[in-house]
């Protein structure tokens, strides 16, 4: 089982610890996202064509530009048609971006507080974006899209 | 006003979308709070916080409703118009009892 979704499994099982606390809800976000961050790291090596580098590329992957990256697919996508590529990207790095956020908040700001409801929907929100992203791995726009996770786009 | 990466963004105005699009989705949403601030990258960004009514807090209904709130909420507010990356918050009525969050009041 790939690292990420044993994390992912780790992040379901979090949030079902029985009694919830708000730490349980914490390292659930943070959990899920990371499940997500190494899925997109993953998917981008994978494209490297020698595997013995790939450990090393993986090292090279930052939080801030992985953000950047998809707050600019979102801004460009947000208002696809349902069920078109752009809008399973869009899924994809809504997703990422959001999670991302929140995980910066579930880790180290103490001054909110989480719902479990809203958890629950970051779970939802990696498990859709997994999907959406099946449905597009192939596709021209989730390639660029991986590029543009580690790379900087010149325009 | 709010000094943003694009210089000052008219609060007036997003204040105004948030009303229309919290109206327009009033059945399933009881309060729609936002702030400016910075995220985690450093970029002005909107946090809008949603307090849903409970009949609209299981996942699977709640996960389509953000879907059509977050669009809403960015075409209305022009947040990336205005140069911010916008950020979203779900919590229902009773969890905010439990919870008693003052951002959330």
């Amino acid at each position: 089982m790939p690292y990420s979704s044993e994390l992912l499994d780790s992040a379901v099982a979090l949030y079902r610890v029985d009694p919830e606390t708000q730490a349980t809800l914490r390292r659930t976000v943070s959990t899920a996202y990371y499940a997500f961050f190494h899925f997109l790291i993953e998917e981008t090596c994978t494209n490297w064509a020698r595997p013995e580098q790939r450990g090393k590329l993986a090292r090279c992957f930052d939080h801030k530009h992985m953000s950047i990256a998809s707050n600019r697919r979102v801004a460009e996508h947000k208002n696809a048609v349902a069920g078109s590529k752009e809008f399973h990207l869009y899924s994809v790095a809504s997703a990422f971006s959001q999670l991302q956020e929140k995980r910066h908040i579930a880790d180290y700001d103490l001054s909110q507080t989480l719902s479990s409801s809203d958890v629950a929907l970051d779970i939802l929100l990696v498990e859709e974006a997994l999907a959406s992203w099946d449905t597009i791995r192939s596709e021209q726009v989730a390639q660029d899209y991986l590029f543009s996770l580690l790379f900087k786009e010149r325009s | 006003m709010a000094l943003t990466a694009t210089g000052y963004v008219n609060q007036r105005e997003i204040d105004s979308a948030v009303r229309a699009v919290e109206s327009a989705f009033s059945s399933q949403v009881v309060r729609i709070s936002h702030s400016f601030g910075e995220d985690n990258t450093g970029s002005p960004s909107i946090f809008f916080r949603v307090l849903v009514r409970d009949e609209a807090a299981p996942v699977a209904h709640l996960r389509e409703l953000a879907r059509q709130l977050a669009i809403a909420l960015m075409n209305g507010a022009r947040t990336d118009e205005n140069g911010l990356h916008a950020y979203f918050n779900y919590r229902s009525v009773s969890e905010q009892e439990k919870l008693r969050d003052p951002d959330w009041d």
